[in-house]
């Protein structure tokens, strides 16, 4: 009872004074063990989560890099092709120069063409009515009629009536819807992964490939999606005099 | 002559023995303990700069092909016109009835003989209204053989039936 009797906190009992040291330092370790690997742990896993994303993204950008080198030549063609068959703005003219071609092809007759109001078709895709009459013998109407829908920009027709004029010759009224669709203005972020054609968009695009350009038409034309830097207005720059030889 | 131990104190200030035992313990474990937290914490730090390392190069090869891709943007840019056109174009091209019609009027007036004229066609998305003009019985019933034989419609019904001896029938039918 020496710990009760003499009142100072340094008198411990022997059993107790030989067991402090052992076991405060064991506390410390442990205290010391779970604060500092906790610490590691978290640190380690971080890193290691870090480094998996890095390499993930390092994989989708090799193979973005190597897919996008290979279809370079492919989709400039297919753009021009795509963009011909729905251009950005309005298609009525070129949809009226096309009916003109066709209908030259056709030996078919083309009168009263003209143009209405605009109507918005489902999402951006916009359309512009054109109507007209074709007049010629019924098999070139029909071949005309047909060829219609072979032909860019994507043009569908509706009310369809023909009325036979002489004994070879009849008259269609008919109306055309012609669409256009402005181009997207976004593009995904750098580490997206090329999202590429499902089958059945590749067969569409396989049907816009084939439909038949306007004759006058010169695909040189590399249709993009403008950048901002394009669209910002540029200073006047020097231009070379075209009249020296 | 072997040393020989005293203990002049009280023997209630000495320790207990298997308290001396317990302390012994404790005292190795905690010199094992320290030597393994040294060792672990070596260890981790040597881990995590491996990490950190790694994750630099990573970053390098990623920044380098991103320079790369940027290079090809136009590329890209293109491919998201094509999407964003065939999107735009299949739900235009899934709404062509009338075409079909027009095909089907093609390949029926090839095959009607040469006796029956159409003398008016309505096409409508969901129908064909045909007025033709036969010349004799003979050829109208051909071209109604042909009709309904060539599996181009789904059901063909008259709307009227008439007779003109100058020039001949004249029948309208609705054909779907």
């Amino acid at each position: 009872m020496a710990f009760l009797t003499t009142g100072s906190s340094f008198d411990l009992p022997p059993n107790l004074r030989v067991l402090v040291v052992p076991v405060v330092a064991t506390f410390v370790l442990i205290i010391l063990s779970f604060f500092v690997m906790r610490e590691a742990i978290n640190r380690i896993t971080l890193t290691r989560l870090r480094l998996e994303k890095t390499r993930k993204d390092a994989r989708v950008l090799q193979q973005k890099q190597l897919f996008l080198q290979e279809i370079t030549d492919q989709a400039q063609v297919q753009s021009e092709a795509a963009t011909l068959a729905l251009p950005e703005r309005n298609s009525a003219l070129l949809t009226m120069a096309q009916l003109r071609n066709l209908a030259e092809k056709n030996i078919v007759s083309l009168e009263n063409m003209a143009t209405g109001s605009q109507e918005k078709s489902e999402g951006e895709v916009t359309a512009v009515v054109i109507s007209f009459d074709a007049i010629g013998r019924l098999e070139r109407v029909l071949e005309f009629l047909s060829s219609i829908q072979g032909a860019a920009p994507l043009a569908r027709l509706e009310n369809v009536k023909m009325t036979q004029q002489t004994q070879d010759s009849i008259i269609v009224t008919a109306s055309l819807k012609a669409y256009w669709a402005p181009f997207p203005e976004q593009i995904p972020a750098l580490t997206e992964p090329v999202q590429q054609l499902t089958a059945e968009e590749q067969e569409i695009l396989t049907q816009l490939l084939a439909l038949t350009p306007p004759p006058f038409f010169a695909t040189t034309r590399v249709p993009t999606i403008p950048t901002l830097d394009q669209t910002q207005p540029q200073a006047p720059t020097q231009r070379a005099n075209p009249f020296t030889f | 002559m072997p040393a020989v131990k005293f203990n002049l104190l009280p023997a209630d200030l000495a320790p207990k023995e298997s308290i001396i035992k317990l302390s012994n313990n404790l005292k190795k474990i905690s010199v094992i303990g320290y030597s393994l937290f040294i060792v672990a914490g070596l260890a981790s730090a040597a881990f995590f700069f491996y990490l950190s390392n790694e994750v630099s190069k990573a970053s390098s090869t990623t920044e380098q092909y991103k320079q790369s891709i940027s290079s090809l943007e136009k590329t890209e840019q293109k491919l998201i016109l094509i999407r964003d056109r065939v999107e735009k174009a299949e739900k235009i091209l899934k709404t062509s009835p009338t075409e079909k019609r027009i095909d089907s009027l093609k390949v029926l007036s090839a095959s009607f003989p040469d006796e029956i004229t159409f003398t008016n066609v309505e096409i409508f998305p969901d129908r064909l209204d045909l007025t033709i003009l036969a010349s004799n019985s003979q050829a109208l019933k051909e071209g109604m053989a042909e009709l309904t034989d060539s599996g181009l419609f789904k059901k063909v019904e008259m709307i009227s039936f008439g007779l003109n001896p100058k020039s001949g029938y004249l029948v309208t039918l609705q054909v779907f």
